[in-house]
């Protein structure tokens, strides 16, 4: 057993002290993920695919959105392979499975059916009431006019996340009887700028199988794409941890690393259709070919930004950062029943752009943190989500 | 013949089996989540995707059958086993036990995905029931290669078996889709279950129960291992 990945986590010093910038980022990505979400209602490239898509637009929530999904999610993966690697060393794969199971499986089983039903109900008594309907509203309303309409599949909507760690980690115990000795000694004499070229590429594939921008691997079946794209950033994290310094190598390039990442964001964005309908349009291949590229080398480097300045200036402990890191989990679950049922009432209402959002957004995080510190935290909810206190 | 079972040492027997099987399990678990991956890319990517997934399970029931009973026998296990305080009836159990929990849960898991996979997509639910009757009948497969194995620990008749019951799944196919009562509801919106497809799988079921209890009881009998 010399060989395993296992064993060889287990020859590296135990990790004691807890690594609050990790945990920051985390509950950074999540967050960052309920205001990508709140946002979308007034993306105009999903217009026509967005349940609460708003007559009020702003081509540069696009601009900024679509920025930010490239890595949030990418980073998310890079911590859960980190704390994976991490739970392997300390209790072992067994440990680590039953750990996940309790923080990982069981709440989508629970909350999943929950969301469903809170993200539906607000769906079909919005049909019925709201009066400036968004193209996904108006279909919904033709396909109930018209009886003998299939519903569409149910998906795993915004837990996917959850349902594709169940599987990262299944593939870790999986993986782990593969002697990965030579990969392993191959990436430690990998230099940053090399890393930085080669990684991205490795990506690739997997992107150039999906419309662009990417899409959430939502689908109840299991996406080879997300084990492609996903799968290498959770793996990534997971070789992270094993490695001495990995991000202090790259600190020099952050800054760097934030202008090109910029710079191919204007060429990807130039190129991506500004519309999207739920047939997503095709792009030629060069076209396609280029875009999936700039998705990758995006999300590979400015991850890699996040988690060098995370580490510099997210390293932090103190009481409220630890509670946004409780809570993130909890705000992220709910949130997006919670942004539709307050997103509909608004379509009707001839605010400003700015006025819908923050209002959203204000409700949202104040419900979330509210329903956290009184239903979560001290009770059983919040023991399986972030463990006993 | 009284005999009471022992527990402790059945326990240990199942946990060797279990710990000797993981790699296996491990594998075949890793390639039928990357065959459920493959269905959803397409259409030739389906049928490769199911059949490799129907791969998996015969790959697994095969090789536990081999590797738990039938190398036991040969890397001279079994004589080590023998010399433990247990009776040939003890064995029995422990190997119904482990090899039925390690291949029931990985089996159970591919049937309700495979139900999932056809409720949840625009395939016809009118599959469902020639989906569940082929699923049972990769577990009656598994629990005949396993009753022979147990009767007989001979490798080259357990192969032939393994061989004539893989043989099988094209001509069941066949005849499923030649019973119009069964065929007819292929293409349903909805699933139907009649007396033939549900004749069919009690069927499947009462031979997966037979061969348990004659392996077992044959088992039972055994003075000695030998």
């Amino acid at each position: 057993m010399n060989s395993t990945a296992e064993s060889r986590l287990q020859e590296l010093p135990v990790l004691n002290t807890r690594l609050h910038y990790m945990d920051n980022l985390r509950a950074l990505a999540m967050l960052a993920g309920v205001f990508f979400h709140g946002a979308l209602a007034y993306s105009p490239m999903l217009h026509n695919v967005w349940p609460s898509a708003d007559t009020q637009q702003s081509p540069i929530v696009d601009v900024i959105v679509w920025f930010t999904h490239l890595f949030r999610m990418p980073l998310f993966f890079i911590i859960a392979g980190f704390f994976v690697a991490y739970l392997v060393q300390k209790r072992g794969m067994a440990g680590m499975l039953k750990n996940r199971a309790l923080r990982i499986l069981l709440p989508l089983i629970i909350f999943l059916p929950l969301c469903m039903w809170a993200v539906i109900a607000p769906l079909l008594s919005a049909v019925a009431s709201v009066q400036v309907k968004s193209p996904v509203l108006a279909m919904v309303a033709m396909a109930m006019a018209t009886p003998g309409t299939p519903p569409p599949p149910p998906t795993t909507m915004h837990l996917w996340f959850l349902y594709n760690l169940v599987f990262f980690c299944l593939f870790t115990w999986v993986l782990h009887y593969v002697n990965w000795q030579w990969l392993r000694a191959y990436f430690n004499r990998v230099t940053p700028l090399t890393f930085l070229v080669i990684f991205p590429l490795l990506l690739v594939p997997a992107l150039l199988s999906v419309a662009a921008p990417l899409p959430a691997p939502d689908s109840f079946l299991p996406q080879l794409w997300s084990f492609g794209f996903f799968g290498l950033f959770f793996a990534l994290g997971y070789w992270v941890f094993g490695v001495d310094n990995f991000i202090e190598r790259f600190k020099a390039y952050g800054f760097i690393l934030l202008i090109m990442s910029v710079g191919l964001y204007v060429l990807f964005y130039w190129l991506i259709p500004k519309h999207i309908s739920i047939a997503p349009p095709s792009l030629v291949f060069w076209k396609k070919l280029i875009v999936s590229s700039c998705e990758a080398y995006i999300s590979v480097w400015m991850s890699v930004v996040c988690l060098v300045w995370g580490k510099i200036y997210l390293n932090i402990h103190n009481r409220f950062m630890r509670f946004m890191s409780d809570s993130s989990y909890w705000i992220y679950i709910i949130h997006l029943p919670l942004i539709f049922a307050l997103q509909y009432p608004m379509m009707d209402k001839y605010w400003s752009l700015l006025a819908k959002y923050s209002a959203t957004m204000t409700v949202t995080l104040a419900v979330g943190v509210l329903s956290y510190v009184l239903l979560v935290r001290w009770t059983p909810i919040g023991w399986m989500l972030n463990g006993r206190r | 013949m009284s005999h009471s079972l022992n527990i402790p040492l059945i326990k240990i027997l199942i946990q060797k089996d279990w710990y000797l099987s993981r790699k296996l399990l491990a594998l075949y678990v890793g390639g039928s989540i990357f065959a459920l991956s493959f269905i959803s890319l397409g259409e030739w990517q389906f049928f490769m995707g199911v059949t490799l997934l129907m791969s998996m399970v015969i790959g697994l029931a095969n090789h536990l059958v081999t590797s738990t009973i039938i190398n036991e026998r040969k890397e001279q296990t079994l004589p080590f086993i023998m010399s433990l305080p247990i009776s040939p009836t003890d064995y029995a159990v422990a190997k119904l036990i482990a090899n039925k929990s390690l291949f029931f849960i990985p089996w159970l898991a591919i049937l309700i995905t495979t139900i999932g996979v056809f409720t949840f997509t625009p395939i016809p639910d009118g599959l469902i029931p020639l989906s569940i009757i082929m699923c049972s009948y990769l577990l009656l497969s598994y629990c005949l290669v396993w009753a022979v194995g147990m009767i007989v620990e001979t490798e080259g008749i357990v192969i032939l078996v393994m061989v004539v019951l893989n043989c099988l799944i094209g001509p069941l196919i066949y005849i499923l889709g030649s019973i119009q009562d069964i065929s007819s509801h292929f293409q349903s919106a909805t699933q139907v279950w009649n007396s033939a497809s549900i004749g069919v799988l009690l069927l499947e079921f009462f031979l997966i129960i037979a061969s348990l209890v004659i392996a077992f009881y044959l088992q039972a009998r055994k003075k000695t291992f030998l």
